[in-house]
């Protein structure tokens, strides 16, 4: 079963297909191929070789797979080189204010419940200046997917240290060696309430597109972050470094993802360095549907109707003026 | 004219100092009279104090008075502080209590003693009581007073049961029955009702401006509370469900505008409101919106700055800060209704006007007209249409073709359309962009779209744009100048002026940007050149008079600058005028005024 949100599954809903060959065959005429998603006319302005590239070929073979229309999904980013993103896809997009991608998709999303909302930034953009946003949106859990792709540094501004690049990197803002422990991106997200989190690198582009379709799918906030080399300013975290390392979680032995404790000791064992080999555990990690509602669950006004398709050309208030008399 | 009164009422904060006022407003009002309600109380939510003043007459009222026919004193520090601002012929209503052990002999104080009198019911009808004994003392009957006592307690406790409602009414009248009893040598102005045959609303700024929201089919709110503006919060929040609005309360400022950001992008009318430490911290989106062509509005409730400043009080500091707000240049509209019909219908207009010219709208309020509760003729809405502009309304069966949300056009303007409509894809920016709404920095290109951007401002109707003449066109001595809230209390003071045999015009800016300023300058060029012009702001430094020299070269000498966070009261600016008009040689017989 789909779980996002067509104009197929509004039109079901409102009763006006009935006939399942019916459905079947529009469900067939709205599928996507990824050439359908690329925007042509639009040059990249990534670095060749640069991480993100690999993230946008998953993305469009994700929004394939499920069989969405470009139409239907709107990309929020912020600022910095994820932040283009929405450029180079074929669907809407809101390119917004560094660390302010994560408000306005949530505007976006409680105005038209009916769009699928992706969101998309860097590590800085949603560590540093959007952490307020990240916290408050994984403990809202509003039905959107929120893509953090982490290069571990300020790639847009040449190279600057973030807020998940390792203590003691050195950059031109820290030439001694950074003082702060970083972020923990996987942790943030569980710790805070999300209740999808997945971790992936791009080099695995199969387990890559079906981690994305499935945090496209979930109902509640959902957070893919994204392992991206930045062959520009972080050259030593190359695509060979991630090939080296990145493994398939969901092969491992004690794979347990609805199991919060299972994924924070995971969690733990990476902060305390007791990973053998250096082993990056890619796929969902914690993964439940049912632990809670979503956001918009809760809010009757657009239970029926999203908020941008209600007529508003004579709303009466005279019921509420005779109060005041 | 028969009804004339002012009454001030002061005590801790916590103690229903605000209900006495609301019961009395409630009370004028249904006795026909037009009123003014304002509060004055600090940051605090017990200890405090906090006073409230009711003004009510027979015709309309804009303002209070600095001076009061009643003043009750519900403990000792009400008595210190409040007592002077009696009038010459003021009764200080007060615990009998307090005129024992304060030893209050001048025979203006009128002692009831409270404790007893509500004995058997408890400390909390102290409030009722207070009530009660100043119905006693303006009305012209007990009957009369027990007729308005009951009507007014019972709309005012509307959802209460019934028994609460009849043991208020039951209080409140032993307090009027004391005071005819024991205190009938008072002399006062007797309170009588008359025939109001306009239809009126009584309630405060920030809520004529929402019910003008809720007109125009607002669909979203994200705020984050700060006084003066919070009331707007809970408001919609309270109607979410009876009027289909998402209201979300933020985390933050930046989130609040982000969010209504967000929501106008998706195609839903969205607001925001704060005050201005919220709306520093909104600047960098707005400017946002006025790039990506976001038409959201943002009410701006000021209070007294700068910084955390003096939270319940009322000033007009942020006109500048919110004129030249958001980083680079683009085009804003900014406009202070001036009472609670152009709240009301500013409220509305502010997302027509959105959605006409795609910008940010802020529209100005300050606390003294966010909060203060006013009687006002019934909005009219027969006549209001919801204009969304060029928007494409979402249509499943509508497929666009060659759609370009930033195209370059004649006016400005281009279409919008509801994200999810088919054929309608595109990337709404921040950064610049080309028609398409793809990032360019080619350097023509910026050009073409800072022009798009900045002409949308020509399609608002000119005549909205002109700053108001009231009263007088010709034939004046004098022409008082002010923006926002001060328009009413200016007209309170030329009713009196004129009065006394001086002609007055005043002009009343509610437009800030645009506004046409080849009109202000045809109107005042004569009359500044010949020092006729009087400039009022509640700011430090003339916000507004900088703006009309920016604007027109025109320099108001004689200006009054209010900055005490309190707002003008219209004895002054009768007396400023007097004044100022002695000064320049002319004869006031004077008298009217009080
Ligand atoms: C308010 C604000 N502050 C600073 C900047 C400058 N800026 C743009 S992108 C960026 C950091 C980008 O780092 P990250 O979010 O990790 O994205 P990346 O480029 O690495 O994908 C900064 C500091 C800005 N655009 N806006
Ligand atoms: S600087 Fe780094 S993140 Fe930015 S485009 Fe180049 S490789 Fe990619
Ligand atoms: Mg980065």
């Amino acid at each position: 079963m789909k779980l996002v949100n067509t104009s197929e599954d509004v039109l079901k809903k409102s009763g006006q297909i009935n006939d399942h060959e019916e459905v079947l065959r529009l469900y067939d005429e709205h599928s996507s191929e990824v050439k359908d998603w690329d925007e042509p006319e639009h040059k990249s302005q990534w670095c060749p070789g640069c991480g993100n590239f690999a993230i946008l070929l998953a993305f469009k073979k994700a929004m394939v797979s499920l069989k969405i229309r470009p139409e239907e999904v709107c990309i929020v980013s912020g600022i910095g080189q994820a932040g283009k993103f929405p450029h180079y896809v074929k669907c809407y997009g809101v390119e917004t204010l560094h660390g302010r991608a994560l408000p306005v998709a949530t505007g976006v999303k409680l105005a038209n419940k009916d769009v699928n909302v992706v969101v998309v930034g860097g590590d800085g953009d949603g560590f540093g200046l959007g952490m307020g946003h990240f916290v408050h949106s994984a403990r809202r859990n509003l039905d959107v997917t929120y893509l953090i792709h982490n290069n571990e540094i300020y790639g847009l501004t040449k190279g600057q240290t973030s807020p998940t690049s390792p203590k003691g990197t050195k950059t031109v803002s820290t030439p001694n060696g950074s003082i702060e422990t970083p972020i923990h991106p996987v942790e943030q997200a569980i710790t805070n309430g999300a209740t999808f989190v997945a971790r992936c690198f791009a080099g695995d582009m199969e387990q890559t597109v079906r981690v994305m379709a499935q945090a496209m799918k979930h109902k509640g906030f959902a957070i893919v972050e994204m392992l991206q080399p930045c062959v520009s300013y972080n050259p030593s975290k190359n695509h060979q470094y991630f090939k080296e390392r990145c493994i398939r979680v969901e092969e491992s032995g004690d794979y347990n993802p609805t199991n919060k404790n299972w994924a924070l000791a995971l969690v733990h064992r990476e902060k305390a360095g007791l990973i053998k080999d250096e082993k990056i555990a890619c796929g969902i990690l914690y993964h439940n549907d049912s632990e809670r509602g979503t956001y918009l669950d809760e809010l009757p006004e657009s239970a029926d109707l999203a908020l941008v398709k209600q007529d508003i050309s004579n709303v009466d208030i005279e019921g509420l003026l005779d109060k005041f008399e | 004219m028969q009804n004339k009164i002012s009454i001030k009422v002061g005590g801790p904060a916590g103690e229903g100092v605000f209900t006495v006022g609301l019961l009395l407003a409630k009370y004028f009002k249904l006795n026909g009279l037009e009123v003014v309600y304002t509060t004055d109380y600090p940051s605090l939510i017990k200890g405090g104090h906090n006073t409230c003043s009711i003004r009510a007459e027979d015709g309309p009222v804009y303002a209070e008075m600095k001076h009061h026919d009643v003043v009750a004193c519900m403990d000792k520090l009400a008595v210190q502080e409040d007592v002077s601002s009696r009038n010459h012929t003021g009764i200080v209503v007060t615990d009998s209590k307090l005129v024992e052990s304060m030893n209050l002999q001048d025979d203006f104080y009128v002692g009831i003693p409270i404790d007893s009198l509500i004995e058997d019911v408890g400390k909390r009808f102290k409030n009722t009581i207070v009530f009660g004994a100043i119905v006693g003392l303006i009305s012209v009957s007990e009957e009369d007073a027990k007729e308005f006592i009951s009507q007014t307690l019972s709309k005012h406790f509307g959802k209460k049961s019934q028994e609460i409602i009849d043991t208020n009414i039951d209080v409140a009248l032993r307090g009027v029955r004391f005071v005819n009893e024991h205190v009938s040598h008072k002399k006062l102005n007797k309170i009588v009702k008359i025939e109001n045959t306009t239809q009126r609303v009584m309630m405060t700024g920030n809520d004529a401006a929402a019910l003008g929201a809720l007109k125009a089919g607002l669909k979203f709110v994200s705020e984050y509370p700060m006084t003066p503006s919070t009331s707007f919060l809970s408001f919609f929040a309270a109607r979410e469900i009876s009027h289909n609005i998402t209201t979300k309360h933020a985390e933050d400022e930046i989130a609040a505008i982000n969010n209504v950001i967000g929501a106008a992008a998706s195609g839903a009318r969205a607001m925001t409101a704060t005050s201005g430490g919220g709306y520093a911290l909104m600047n960098e989106a707005i400017s946002f919106a006025g790039m990506s062509e976001n038409p959201v509005v943002i009410f701006e409730c000021m209070r007294a700055g700068p910084s955390t400043g003096l939270p319940t009080y009322t000033d007009q500091g942020d006109l500048m800060h919110v004129l030249y707000s958001g980083s680079g240049e683009f085009p804003k509209v900014v406009f202070a209704p001036g009472d609670l019909q152009e709240a009301f219908y500013g409220g509305f207009e502010a997302f027509n006007i959105a959605d006409l010219v795609q910008t940010p709208v802020v529209v100005l309020l300050d606390k003294h007209i966010s909060a203060s509760v006013m009687t006002t003729p019934r909005f009219d809405t027969s006549n209001l249409v919801v204009n969304r502009g060029n928007f494409q309304e979402f249509d499943a069966n509508l497929e666009l073709e060659n759609y370009k949300r930033y195209e370059l056009t004649q006016d400005g303007i281009s279409k919008r359309v509801v994200i999810g409509q088919k054929g309608g894809c595109h990337v709404n920016s921040s950064y610049e962009h080309d028609e398409s709404g793809w990032t360019s920095e080619d350097g023509e290109m910026h050009k073409l779209q800072m022009e798009k951007r900045h002409k949308k401002l020509n399609n608002i109707d000119k005549e909205l744009i002109k700053p108001k003449i009231l009263g007088r066109e010709s034939d004046y001595d004098i022409t008082l100048v002010s923006w926002g809230s001060n328009k009413s209390i200016l007209q309170e003071a030329t009713k009196y002026l004129e009065q006394d045999g001086i002609k007055v015009r005043q002009i009343h800016f509610m437009f800030l940007n645009p506004c046409d300023w080849e009109y202000v300058d045809e109107i005042l060029r004569i009359d500044v050149e010949k020092n006729s012009v009087m400039l009022f702001e509640g700011n430090m430094t003339g916000q507004l008079h900088s703006l009309i020299r920016m604007n027109t070269g025109l320099n108001i000498l004689e200006k009054k600058l209010k900055y005490d966070a309190r707002p003008f009261f219209y004895e002054d600016v009768y007396r400023d005028v007097e004044n100022f008009l002695k000064k320049r040689g002319m004869n006031i017989v004077g008298g009217n005024q009080k």
